[in-house]
């Protein structure tokens, strides 16, 4: 990138700066004429100067001026008025000039914005475009939260700076080099005087304010590793707990912003003193115009007009002179502020741009073979990873790398998929070297997975397919609207020098996946190596836990109502009915709690749904009419007292009461004070807190999970009963908020298996939730459909920042997945499956290779294996050790040999 | 339905925890699970990890010991006997079968809570000990019988 801030300006904007400049000039025409025609109107029509006769007229709209050497110089004769048309006309005129001056300044301000905006968009997409090219050992001394920074923040005041870059100076140099020449025509000497004075401030003033400067890179500096630190804070936050470290964090935080702090102070300070100097020095001026002009003027060298156009014509100088100063200042700030900048983004080596292009038709399988020359890698130390090694890899092998960490094998195939680069040798697909071909070659004929893998937050689906997104295939049509603002961004993007590659597109050669997996379908091909590396269970699982959208998904919620149907049938014919305790109009489910079977239903939204509820008016009334919050208060009681007598003798954080959730464990001694307060028959006289409290305990109070028999038959029936009267009489307002239990109806407000389900698990059947399990999947796989659906619910899954709401099991199985989802010619997979069992590892390593082999011409598959238990499923093993291969053998050979120690 | 307090007196019928205060068992009982095994179903499996037992409220349940010559009966339990028990407190995996002969509903005690319970009564040390012996000697005795 240029060096220069300014030149980087000039280069891209050129056109428009000139052009900015031409219209601020000629902005200054009807800017003048607006200072003239006040004076015009007061002097003419109002004080009626030229109408001292009836009936006079006076031109209007006649431009002569007195031009030095030329005379009189008529532009135009003008229109003759009389005084009360001259005031319209006049006052009209100045209405049109506050108009156009108005028109003018919008143009102006608009098109400068636009003008900063667009090359502050050319920064930030170059910046991006070369972290894009970045050599991979760059990263390891990169911070994210510090590059970040510098592309939204740091960038920002140059595209502000963009737009004054060359109209400022132009234009403020004009007024000041005016006020100054002016001053010389009236006098040599206080001109000479005046020049001197301006001359000191913009020589001194700049040089103070190189201070400025270096505070300003400093303030740059620290906030930019605030930021850095800030964002290493968030994730190292699991090491800073388990380690009690968070107070040497604050410590060090507090340190870094006192630093800022004591940067920020001495800016002021420095700033302000330098805008004293700075006043002082345009205030002496005039003090020195009336000390040597008043002399001048007493002892008869100048006369008293003359001194007074002077001083009035200084009135001018100081103001421009000011603000150039200031633009100056703005101008080695922004300077300083993109060399900051840029420094960090210049890498000796970077990924030459061309290697990057965009390319549909890379070619694939042509029996390239992978050859390591002379290999040499080795770590930012220097210290070797790899000696010197040579390999050679057909197309179609199997190869399996044995070997422990830092035995090289791992090492080796990073190298492969272009994670490190070479100390020395080369890695080449057949004569080619891979850091010379291009990305759209090496990065689609290698398929690289290793144990971490890079997940941004979005769908599973969406992190599944990005590694297949290499170019545009086929453009998305825009109409109406759409294309007229697509056809604004691509003209917009050219201007900033973004390219207009469209994330809209569809970016995924459909037609190489489905020949590459033999599926007939996106969604099939995904399934489809889902199930190889064994996520599919986990995805129904995903499924299950997800809430349907009303809009989206009424016609599969429609299916899933049947679904419910046949599940219940399902489990009466295997007589197995009572696992789950179902929800019946007219029942009270012993399973659920009270407050539950009460409301019959599920809230939409949190917490403070259920609050709304139960604070209503309308519930509140309901429950002591009917007499049941009187019951609830009694059982409440009840309830309270069991809890108490059964934690008095225990500490309350034993482990028998990790099942108590009636309250939090700290709250054992209100409760108590709670029960001595309000007695079991006060419920009209305890306050309104009591009250509600004792009758939350039997609102969560669950008869089948705590058994303190405090259910009578007596309140099931009335919680029934009032359940009912509810569900008829209840006010819009509220039933809106809930979403009711109707056998015929989904649950929106409920999970995809809750619906399913239509009750609550009873815990206390021998094997339930396995039951379940089992039936649930009999139903399901009974319905392609519903299957598909599944699976695609559990493909909408949010993984979260980082792929932080994944397993770590999962996100390598994802990964992997990834990997074999592109049609490669070489497949390298490094420890994928760390973490995973032994005979997980063989089951999904087994299910892989077979897939791969399927190809017609099958590719060539590296598997970097921790020990060499599953070697024996390749056609040819390497063993790796201490940085060198010692063993290289067809898998029959290896196989002997190893049985034979 | 039963309650806490039928369980309670459940757990002190067993000899293990007979002497132990109510208080403590009601809490055990809290601690717990109710389950119930239809006729036939498997209620511990010979071998498994003894992570939890179970206490008998209702029922009948048949204990049977796998021997070379197949599966071995040694009788059945009912109301108030531990199943499990010797497995729990020896740290082994269990050392015989149980299944429900009719209905069986149990109180299901997971291990570390039983442990949790014996570990703050000095008594039930010595109590749990010589039941553990007496229990194994037991098995022994059966065993030896089935195979000889």
């Amino acid at each position: 990138m240029e060096q220069s801030l300014f030149r980087y300006i000039w280069t891209y904007t050129r056109r428009d700066q000139m052009w900015i400049v031409f219209i601020v000039a000629l902005s200054m025409i009807p800017y003048y004429m607006s200072f003239d025609l006040p004076k015009q109107i007061v002097n003419g029509p109002i004080s009626g100067i030229g109408f001292e006769q009836a009936g006079a007229t006076v031109p209007f709209m006649r431009f002569e001026y007195d031009l030095p050497f030329v005379g009189n110089v008529v532009l135009s004769p003008g229109l003759e008025l009389e005084r009360l048309p001259l005031l319209v006309a006049l006052s009209l005129a100045f209405l049109a000039l506050v108009v156009v001056n108005g028109l003018f300044k919008v143009y102006i301000n608009t098109y400068k914005g636009r003008l900063g905006e667009r090359l502050l968009r050319r920064i930030r997409f170059d910046l991006v475009d070369r972290i894009l090219r970045f050599p991979p050992n760059r990263f390891k001394s990169v911070k994210a939260g510090e590059i970040s920074t510098m592309v939204k923040d740091e960038v920002e005041p140059m595209g502000g700076f963009t737009s004054d870059a060359f109209v400022q100076p132009a234009f403020l140099g004009g007024q000041a080099l005016t006020a100054l020449i002016f001053i010389f025509v009236q006098h040599v000497w206080l001109g000479l005087l005046a020049l001197i004075m301006a001359l000191i401030q913009v020589l001194v003033i700049p040089r103070l304010r190189q201070r400025l400067i270096v505070l300003g890179r400093e303030r740059q500096l620290t906030a930019r590793q605030l930021a850095g630190r800030v964002a290493e804070i968030v994730d190292g936050i699991e090491m800073i707990h388990a380690t009690d470290t968070t107070n040497l964090v604050r410590a060090d935080i507090a340190t870094r912003l006192g630093r800022i702090f004591k940067i920020r102070y001495d800016i002021y300070q420095w700033k302000f003193f330098v805008k004293f100097l700075n006043n002082f020095i345009a205030q002496v001026t005039p003090f020195l115009f009336y000390l040597i002009g008043g002399y001048f003027t007493i002892t008869g060298r100048l006369d008293v007009g003359q001194l007074v156009a002077v001083i009035n014509a200084y009135k001018e100088l100081p103001g421009p002179m000011k603000e150039l100063i200031d633009w100056d200042l703005a101008r080695q700030d922004t300077q300083v502020k993109y060399e900051q900048v840029i420094e960090q983004f210049d890498a000796d080596v970077m990924i030459d741009a061309s290697l990057q292009e965009v390319d549909k038709d890379a070619e694939l399988g042509d029996d390239k073979p992978l050859e390591i020359r002379a290999l040499t890698l080795a770590d930012d130390t220097g210290t070797p990873l790899l000696n010197s090694t040579t390999l050679h890899f057909d197309m179609s092998e199997t190869v399996a790398f044995v070997g422990s960490a830092g035995s090289g094998s791992d090492v080796l195939a990073d190298a492969i998929g272009r994670v490190i680069w070479p100390s020395s040798g080369q890695i080449q697909l057949g004569e080619q070297d891979i850091l010379r071909l291009p990305e759209a070659v090496t990065g689609r004929r290698i398929s690289y997975s290793s144990s971490e893998g890079y997940y941004f937050s979005g769908t599973l689906e969406e992190n599944l397919l990005f590694p297949l997104k290499n170019a545009p295939r086929v453009a998305k049509i825009y109409e109406g609207d759409d294309a007229s603002f697509r056809n604004w961004y691509i003209d917009e993007a050219e201007r900033s020098g973004n390219p207009l590659l469209d994330p809209e597109d569809e970016w995924i050669d459909v037609e190489t996946l489905l020949q590459h997996t033999g599926a007939e379908t996106l969604r099939q091909a995904v399934f489809r190596v889902l199930d190889i590396v064994e996520l599919t269970d986990d995805i129904v699982e995903f499924a299950l836990r997800t809430r349907l959208d009303p809009d989206k998904d009424s016609e599969l919620a429609k299916r899933l109502v049947d679904v419910r149907v046949e599940f219940r049938d399902e489990l009466d014919a295997r007589n197995r009915g009572r696992v789950v305790s179902p929800f019946q109009p007219g029942a009270y489910n012993i399973e659920a709690s009270v407050g539950e079977n009460l409301l019959f239903g599920q809230v939409k939204g949190g917490p403070e749904t259920l609050r709304q509820i139960v604070i209503s008016d309308y519930f509140r009334n309901t429950l002591r009419d009917s007499g049941l919050g009187e019951m609830m208060y009694r059982a409440g009681h009840e309830i309270g007292e069991m809890a108490v007598s059964l934690m008095q003798d225990l500490p309350p954080d034993h482990v028998f009461f990790e099942r108590m959730k009636l309250f939090p464990m700290d709250e054992l001694s209100n409760v108590q004070r709670l029960l001595q307060r309000a007695g079991p028959n006060d419920f009209e006289m305890a306050t309104r807190d009591d009250r509600s409290e004792l009758m939350r305990l039997t609102a969560v109070y669950n008869e089948s999970w705590y058994r303190f028999g405090a259910l009578r038959e007596v309140m099931a029936k009335k919680v029934v009963e009032v359940r009912e009267q509810m569900q008829r009489e209840m006010p819009d307002d509220i039933r809106e908020l809930i979403d009711f239990y109707e056998p015929d109806q989904y649950v929106y407000a409920a999970d995809v298996r809750e619906n399913i389900l239509f009750g609550k698990v009873n815990s206390r059947q021998s094997n339930a939730e396995a039951i379940i399990q089992e039936v649930g999947e009999t139903v399901v796989t009974r319905h392609d459909d519903i299957a598909e659906a599944f699976l695609g619910l559990g493909l909408s899954y949010d993984v979260g920042s980082g792929g932080r709401r994944l397993t770590a099991v999962q996100r390598r199985k994802l990964n992997m997945a990834r990997a074999l989802l592109r049609r490669s010619d070489y497949y390298v997979f490094n420890r994928t499956l760390l973490g995973l069992d032994n005979d997980a590892i063989s089951r999904i390593m087994r299910g892989a290779l077979e897939f791969l082999r399927e190809r017609e011409k099958p590719p060539l598959v590296i598997w970097v294996l921790s020990n060499n238990v599953h070697a024996s499923d390749f056609d040819r093993v390497i063993c790796f050790d201490a940085g060198s291969v010692v063993e290289d053998s067809p898998r029959d050979e290896y196989l002997l040999r190893a049985e034979a120690s | 339905m039963m309650c806490i307090r039928d369980e309670t007196k459940a757990l002190s019928m067993t000899p293990l925890l007979k002497g132990i205060e109510p208080s403590k068992l009601r809490c055990l009982a809290f601690a717990s699970d109710r389950i119930i095994f239809e006729d036939g179903e498997s209620i511990i499996e010979q071998g498994e990890d003894a992570d939890v037992g179970f206490v008998v409220m209702n029922g009948e349940a048949e204990m049977t010991v796998d021997t070379p010559k197949g599966g071995e009966s040694l009788g059945t339990v009912g109301l108030g006997h531990l199943i499990g028990e010797a497995a729990m407190l020896a740290g082994t995996p269990y050392f015989i079968s149980v299944s429900a002969k009719g209905p069986v509903e149990a109180l299901c005690i997971r291990k570390e809570h039983l442990l949790k319970l014996l570990e703050g009564c000095a008594d039930s040390t010595s109590i749990a000990l010589q039941s553990l012996s007496k229990r194994i000697a037991d098995v022994e005795a059966r065993q030896n019988e089935a195979v000889g």
